[in-house]
């Protein structure tokens, strides 16, 4: 991404603590580029978990292009990582040894635990 | 609910789906293949289940979906045992997957069926399990917890959705290698190697295993999602589509190769459809499916033409539907994965590519491994059965099974074995095989009923039939035969029919073949043959009619032989002849007859006056003290004119009496003075340099003769024996008492009875039967006048006189004469009787002898003509011993039942038999069950008394 792409959505929990804002619960940040036309079709899509101020390792990276999900990273730990691609018209891409026996069904049991906790609908 | 628990449950449900196919391939395969092995397929299919599972749960699931080395196998999860929060899920995925190595494992027992040995089976099923099957799945379908693959197939891009090529194709390779090494069954490719059908035993079964199949499949491809998704309904719509759309097709192609629709054709064709769409159906849609499905089919009936065209044999067309139609839709992914569930960047040709050499990779690992490992297997443990065992069929070879096809099967082969068609095959009722064998029990009943016909013939038949074969060694005769030849019918089997019919067994029986008779010919088909043969001890004639017919049975040739006994009719032909020739010489004599007739009263008057004067004369002379040469002339005339007074006398007793007068005679002195007397060598030149044997039979019975005729017939017969004997000089005179149970059959007729007998025996050639029949003809020119005199002498004694001469042999002459026996004194109520004494005998002669010896001395006689007469005079009456005649109701087989029945009766009564010539064997029999003793006859009256007084005097007792 543009590195010059800014945040425009940031949505988050926090409780107070001797003043402090202490960041706990489910934040979703989204990226765009500055071009102000296209912030609300092309974006990233960062979900993470804060508990009591610290950040999990695990989060959800979502690309969107043209308005269409392209991309979905999930973190489950530092070596677990799936992604998932998508074509424009929204299909998962499954070439490439993304049918192994049983594959998809894996990653749905997987990618649906996460969707739930990370409110991804 | 927890979509885990869903997903769980759906692949338990196609678990049991998958295990369903395991009973539809077992069906299906019993179904194609013949009775006789469908046990045999049936049980391989329920023991490689097993067989499989366990392997698969011990090693095969840990190669297969273990921790991947480098791609090429799983190095963990053996002896599958799971924990954790995965673990139901795991367990889940294990069953699911055990049921797929099974199903491969079993493809293998359909190519193999009829054929195969039940542990070489195994062997091939832990092969496939182990070494095979695993692998290629490791390659294919293993893959991490986030469902990456591992396997460096599936690394490159291959995808083989439900097995295509995993499991079927596997499958297919392997049962290809192992027919290949087995080869075909017996009978599967003629000698031109064109197919021969085998029908199936059961298409209704096996079409219900297509059905089951199909069914099972659902679970087969629906559970290969490996979770209850929105896939499934695709998957399972693209099963049904390829399913009928590989039925259709190839019921669509047959009539373009047969005329009628071929059930397995077709249910191959609708396994075919399946397994192509196997591959792919989670990516095509469902037009895609019913291509590849119809293609499958297709393919099938091509591979199923090109294994009978390299005379490969597969049993059920397992190769043809899992092989070939496994690599189409393996390919087909390739070609038909649909853009819109795979994606837009769809590269057809890479993904072809891909799947080519995943189809070749596998297709070598699995058919070459196979090979080699098998064919070596198989060199050292052959695979195959025998063909005996082939042909029972491996129900029974391999696992001993039964069933009424075997039991129909059993007693057909004891029939055709043994022949006996008294047992009846048995019936199973409602039951095709019962249907069968109640037809082969009505055509064994009518072929029974035949055989009895012609047995009634063959064993009634009043002549003698002998069947033997080209070396002469019998093989079977019928009771007449045993019982004129003197042997059991059952021992005879083997025997040289020569030694058979001349009696060589008997060892009293010789052959005595005239020499002007032609000899005997015992292959001389056609030809009516006379076998002479004489008893020794008798001298009995017997002569035998021979005729013999050639056959052939089961390529051999075989000889029956008919035989009948002419002895008597052979006599009676000669006696007539020699009557009939008799009847043209006794017109002459009639006349002197005649003339002797009109002149013997004036003769024998004239005689006696002569005599009379002469005499007077004489003693007129004798006082005076001179007696000169006229006087010793007178005497001698008065004693020659005594002698034709005799004479004459004796003339006139024999036209009165019509026998000459008979006097009671020793004959042993008889003849023992007239062989001494020199004045018969002086009468007769030719006896002067004779040597003359006599062997007298010194048994003291006296008989019946007169002394001057026999003295004539003596001299007359000798004479003729002297000039038969010139060239050896010697005869044998001989004296016998005998006893004729029956009539004797020889050149003349001699009654049964008592006889003394005279034999003259020269050492000359012989005599045919022509000379034989003329010798007591008077001829043109007299010469014969003595023997035709000796005959009519001999003949008006009460006798008999028999020529037995064979042409090469000597002549012997035999004299019967009448016993001479003190008349029977019959008394009765005599004082203190010694014992009752019970004298059975069908003659009544004999039967008055005995009584009146016995009475003579004392013993009360009871008598009976029949035996049983006798058992009611044994039940009724004490009897202190019995003399029981041997040859009652002219049998002596029947007289020694006769004899067990009486000494069943009285176990403790003494038993004698008496008989005139014994058969021995039965003799002994008789002996041997208890008889006392035996007494020959003629019955000799001392020794009968001799017996009679020795056995009751232990056991008397007076009172």
């Amino acid at each position: 991404m543009d590195p010059e792409a800014e945040i425009w959505y940031l949505r988050g929990g926090y409780y107070m603590e001797n003043g402090t804002r202490v960041k706990h619960g489910l934040e979703v940040e989204r990226k765009r580029l500055r071009d102000r036309e296209r912030h609300q079709r092309d974006f990233i899509e960062t979900r993470r978990l804060w508990e009591n101020g610290r950040e999990m390792d695990q989060r959800v990276e979502s690309i969107y292009q043209d308005g269409v999900l392209r991309q979905r990273h999930y973190v489950a730990a530092p070596r677990v990582q799936l992604t998932l691609e998508f074509n424009e018209n929204g299909q998962e891409i499954l070439e490439h040894g993304r049918t192994a026996r049983g594959a998809r069904r894996k990653r749905d049991r997987i990618t649906h635990h996460f969707d739930e906790i990370f409110e991804i609908n | 609910m927890d979509p885990l628990l869903i997903d769980m449950l759906w692949i338990l449900l196609c678990a049991g789906l998958v295990f369903l196919m395991q009973g539809g391939f077992l069906c299906l395969e019993s179904g194609l293949t013949r009775s006789k092995n469908s046990i045999n397929v049936a049980f391989k299919n329920v023991v490689d289940f097993g067989i499989a599972v366990m392997l698969y749960w011990a090693v095969s699931y840990g190669l297969m979906f273990g921790a991947s080395a480098a791609g090429w196998f799983g190095r963990s999860g053996f002896f599958f045992n799971p924990s954790g929060e995965d673990a139901p899920m795991l367990f889940s995925v294990f069953i699911f997957q055990a049921m797929f190595c099974a199903t491969g494992a079993t493809i293998i027992s359909g190519a193999t069926a009829e054929r195969l040995k039940f542990y070489s089976y195994v062997v091939i099923t832990v092969v496939f399990s182990v070494l095979v099957y695993p692998f290629v799945g490791h390659w294919v379908w293993a893959s991490d917890v986030l469902g990456e693959p591992t396997g460096w197939l599936a690394k490159q891009g291959f995808h083989d959705f439900a097995g295509s090529s995993v499991v079927h194709s596997t499958g297919g390779w392997v049962a290809l290698a192992i027919v290949i090494i087995i080869g075909p069954r017996l009978g599967r490719f003629d000698e031109n190697g064109k197919p021969v059908e085998i029908p199936g035993s059961n298409m209704p079964l096996a079409m219900l295993g297509t059905f089951l199949l199909v069914f099972g499949w659902f679970g087969f491809n629906g559970g290969s999602v490996l979770g209850f998704t929105s896939d499934v309904p695709l998957v399972m719509m693209n099963t049904l589509l390829g399913t009928v759309s590989g039925m259709v097709a190839v019921m669509a192609f047959i009539p373009f190769t047969k005329k009628l629709p071929d059930p397995a054709l077709v249910m191959n064709g609708a396994i075919a459809g399946l397994v192509a769409v196997t591959a792919n159906c989670d990516q095509t849609g469902p037009l895609a499916a019913l291509i590849i499905g119809a293609v499958g089919g297709l393919i099938m009936i091509g591979t199923t033409r090109l294994l009978e065209n390299l005379q490969i044999d597969d049993a059920i067309g397992a190769v043809p539907a899992h092989l070939t139609p496994g690599i189409w839709g393996t390919l087909a992914v390739a070609f038909f994965a649909d853009p819109a569930i795979i994606g837009t960047e769809v590269n057809r040709m890479a993904m072809f590519q891909t799947q080519l050499i995943g189809v070749v990779i596998i297709g070598f690992w699995s058919f070459v491994l196979a090979y080699t490992f098998l064919w070596v297997i198989n060199r050292y443990f052959p695979f195959r059965v025998s063909s005996e065992e082939e042909h029972a069929g491996l129900n029974i070879s391999e696992h001993g099974a039964r069933t009424e096809t075997i039991f129909l099967l059993e007693d057909m082969e004891h029939h055709a074995r043994t022949g006996d068609l008294s047992k009846r095959v048995r019936v199973e009722p409602f039951t095709e095989v019962g249907q069968i064998a109640r037809q082969y029990n009505k055509v064994i009943d009518a072929l029974d009923l035949t055989m009895n016909r012609l047995k009634s013939i063959f064993q009634d038949l009043n002549d003698g039939i002998v069947t033997f074969a080209k070396d002469g060694s019998l093989t079977s005769m019928n009771p007449m035969a045993g019982k004129l030849l003197g042997l059991q019918p059952a021992t005879a089997e083997g025997l040289f029919v020569w030694d058979v019919l001349t009696g060589e067994h008997l060892g009293n029986v010789e052959a005595h073949q005239p020499a002007d008779q032609e000899e005997v010919d015992l292959f001389r088909v056609g030809a009516v043959q006379e076998i002479h043969l004489k008893q020794t001890d008798t001298r009995k004639d017997i002569i035998y009619e021979y005729i013999v017919s050639e056959g052939k049975f089961n390529d051999e040739v075989v000889y029956t032989g008919l035989i009948r006994d002419v002895s008597e009719t052979y006599h009676t032909r000669r006696r007539r002849h020699r009557v009939m020739s008799k009847l043209f010489g006794a017109q002459k004599l009639q006349l002197y007859a005649l003339m002797c007739r009109q002149a013997l009263p004036d003769i024998r008057l004239s005689a006696a006056d002569i005599q009379s004067r002469l005499e007077r004369t004489t003693l007129d002379h004798s006082d005076e003290a001179s007696f000169d040469t006229g006087d010793l002339g007178l005497m001698q005339a008065a004693a020659s004119a005594k002698a034709i007074e005799s004479l004459t006398r004796d003339l006139q007793y024999l036209e009165e009496r019509n026998r000459l007068p008979g006097v009671s005679l020793e004959l042993e002195a008889f003849l023992k003075d007239f062989l001494d007397d020199d004045a018969l060598r002086e009468k007769q030149p030719v006896l002067k340099d004779m040597q003359i044997d006599f062997i007298p039979d010194s048994t003291g019975f006296e008989t019946r003769a007169a002394p001057r005729y026999l003295h004539q017939v003596m001299e007359n017969l000798l004479v003729f024996a002297a000039y038969e004997s010139k060239e050896t000089k010697n005869i044998v005179v001989s004296t016998n008492a005998v006893y004729h149970d029956h009539p004797f059959y020889g050149s003349e007729m001699v009654p049964a009875g008592e006889f003394m007998r005279i034999d003259i025996k020269d050492s000359g050639k012989g005599l045919s039967e022509e000379q034989v029949d003329q010798l007591f003809v008077s001829g043109k020119d007299e010469s014969n006048f003595p023997m035709v005199l000796a005959e009519a002498m001999i003949h008006y004694m009460g006798g008999y006189l028999l020529v037995d001469s064979t042409l090469g042999e000597c002549t012997t002459f035999s004299v019967y004469l009448s016993l001479a026996r003190p008349p029977v004194k019959v008394t009765t109520d005599l004082p203190d009787p010694r014992g009752t004494v019970l004298v059975i005998d069908d003659h009544p002669d004999q039967l008055n002898l005995m009584a009146g010896i016995l009475r003579e001395d004392n013993y009360q006689v009871r008598s009976a003509e029949t035996p049983g007469e006798a058992l009611q005079i044994l039940k009724n009456e004490k009897i202190d011993l019995v003399i029981l005649d041997m040859i009652l109701e002219k049998e002596s087989r029947a007289t020694a039942v006769h004899f067990t029945k009486i000494h069943g009766l009285k176990p403790e009564l003494p038993i004698f038999v008496t008989c005139g010539s014994p058969d021995k064997e039965i003799l002994a029999e008789i002996i041997q069950s208890g008889a006392a003793g035996f007494m020959p006859k003629p019955i000799s009256p001392s020794r009968l008394l001799r017996f009679v007084q020795r056995e009751l005097a232990t056991t008397f007792i007076k009172t």
